[in-house]
């Protein structure tokens, strides 16, 4: 299998993103429909691409039964899927699009399924992604929920997930000024380093 | 000549950009005029000074006389305070304080952290005085920043400067004659490197703030005075305002209510950037997002 250019691999970590930040949604709108107290924060952390179920706090259905989130199906990546096999593995889906192998060939369409488990059983949700100069131009999604609270929750998704982030390098964006707030109070970094020196973590 | 000068004070970098031609001399003394500014409010209103006014008038319950410019700053804390049924609260000092956020930044709990107290159960405004009825740690860091730049913004114009920009680690407060927008990048809260999008400013203030910075423990610097959690749905928010005070506290109040709660009484434009990375922002927002 040749190896994946890295706006393939950037449009196959796009559609995970989208499909764990999917995930995510159904679990928080979960959660708030059944007014369940304090939702726990999922973890996305980026460098191992994992994205963990909440351990000790499972929701709780009103009607008694567990609510297994969406989430609760541990999906793993690595950031940089070398081979096709690792892509497979991840249980993310398989592209219908065979990898092109530069950067410029890379531009096209491409529709990926993704797989997620639910309380009703395992449910598909389609992503299309078009390419342009190696960039993600456009993002579009086919709801295939089969039962109705997935096809109610992929909905709400598919209406709402255009508006993800992608953040650009500042060396790509013409800026007199950046607002943020990088420059955390440096006293305030120090006591942290400190007590992470004298706790071990 | 133009001048440009970057200094730390109140914990933070300054950077201000004079874009008027000024002499050296009338620099020199500007720039005086703006350190001894930014040196009378930390000695007035710091939290992590036991020796500022508003820390004395906590401490020894009484009739304090503040400064001119606490007419604004009581004044507007106690609108967004109403606005928000106290989700924006100064008092939210005794919580941060016994969770360890202090000048030391100790960091560690030292006290039952509580419900802060109700405004008018334990103090009082009128008129450039204010009454303690009982000990209570006041802070105003959910605005103090934001004020503050826009009075060192009015030394400026005091000096007949017309076109400037004051950066205080990342809040800014932009004044211009001429129809030049500033270009202010949003920075990614994970990454540094990143924006996530770009406002333009004119005769404008932009103001952010991220949960994910400032953390220790379960908290960042943000606590919702009921639940004493640190809002977690939110990763980011930036507000753009007429002046970076209002602009600092509805930062602050987006982390706990909905735009929709706060049209109605200023104006103002924002991004609001969820815990999944999703953003939204203001339909007039004047800039861009840069979004699948």
């Amino acid at each position: 299998m040749e190896p994946h250019t890295h706006s393939f691999k950037t449009a196959l970590l796009g559609i995970l993103v989208v499909i764990l930040v999917g995930g995510g949604y159904w679990y928080v709108t979960e959660v708030s429909s059944k007014s369940t107290p304090a939702p726990a924060v999922v973890e996305q952390t980026e460098n191992q691409g994992i994205v963990t179920p909440p351990q000790s706090s499972e929701p709780v259905a009103t009607d008694g039964t567990v609510a297994d989130p969406a989430t609760g199906d541990v999906v793993q990546n690595t950031s940089e899927p070398k081979t096709e096999s690792d892509l497979n593995s991840s249980g993310v889906g398989s592209t219908d699009v065979p990898a092109p192998d530069t950067a410029a060939n890379a531009d096209g369409t491409y529709t990926s399924t993704g797989t997620y488990r639910t309380p009703a059983g395992n449910e598909e949700v389609d992503i299309t992604l078009t390419l342009k100069d190696g960039l993600i131009a456009d993002a579009t999604g086919v709801n295939r929920g089969r039962d109705p609270k997935s096809k109610k929750f992929q909905q709400l998704f598919l209406d709402n997930f255009k508006g993800l982030v992608v953040g650009k390098k500042l060396s790509e964006v013409s800026l007199s000024k950046v607002s943020g707030s990088s420059l955390t109070p440096k006293g305030f970094n120090d006591a942290i380093l400190k007590i992470r020196t004298q706790s071990g973590v | 000549m133009s001048a440009s000068r970057t200094f730390e004070a109140i914990g933070t970098v300054w950077t201000i950009d004079v874009h008027d031609a000024l002499s050296d001399d009338v620099s020199d003394e500007l720039f005086r005029t703006v350190h001894a500014c930014i040196r009378e409010y930390d000695e007035t209103y710091s939290r992590f000074r036991d020796e500022s006014l508003l820390m004395r008038a906590g401490t020894i319950p009484g009739s304090y006389v503040f400064p001119s410019h606490s007419r604004d700053l009581f004044f507007e804390y106690r609108k967004m305070y109403d606005i928000t049924h106290g989700k924006v609260t100064p008092l939210i000092g005794d919580v941060l304080s016994a969770l360890g956020y202090d000048a030391a930044y100790s960091l560690v709990e030292n006290a039952p952290v509580m419900q802060p107290s109700a405004w008018d159960d334990v103090m009082h405004y009128h008129d450039g005085t204010l009454t303690t009825h009982t000990p209570v740690i006041i802070d105003v860091g959910a605005g103090g920043k934001g004020h503050l730049i826009d009075l060192v913004g009015e030394v400026l114009e005091e000096h007949g400067i017309q076109n400037y920009t004051i950066d205080a680690g990342g809040d800014i407060r932009y004044r211009t004659i001429h129809e030049a927008p500033l270009r202010v990048g949003l920075e990614h809260p994970h990454n540094p490197d990143e924006v996530i999008g770009y406002v333009d400013l004119l005769n404008e203030s932009v103001c952010g703030s991220s949960g994910n910075r400032r953390t220790w423990g379960e908290y960042h610097h943000i606590i919702d005075p009921y639940t004493l959690t640190s809002p977690r749905h939110r990763e980011a928010v930036w507000v753009l305002g007429e002046t970076t005070f209002i602009s600092d506290l509805l930062t602050t109040a987006l982390f706990f209510v909905s735009p929709e709660d706060l049209i109605a009484h200023y104006t103002f434009e924002y991004v609001i950037l969820d815990q999944f990375g999703v953003a939204s922002c203001s339909p007039g927002l004047p800039g861009e997002l840069f979004t699948v």
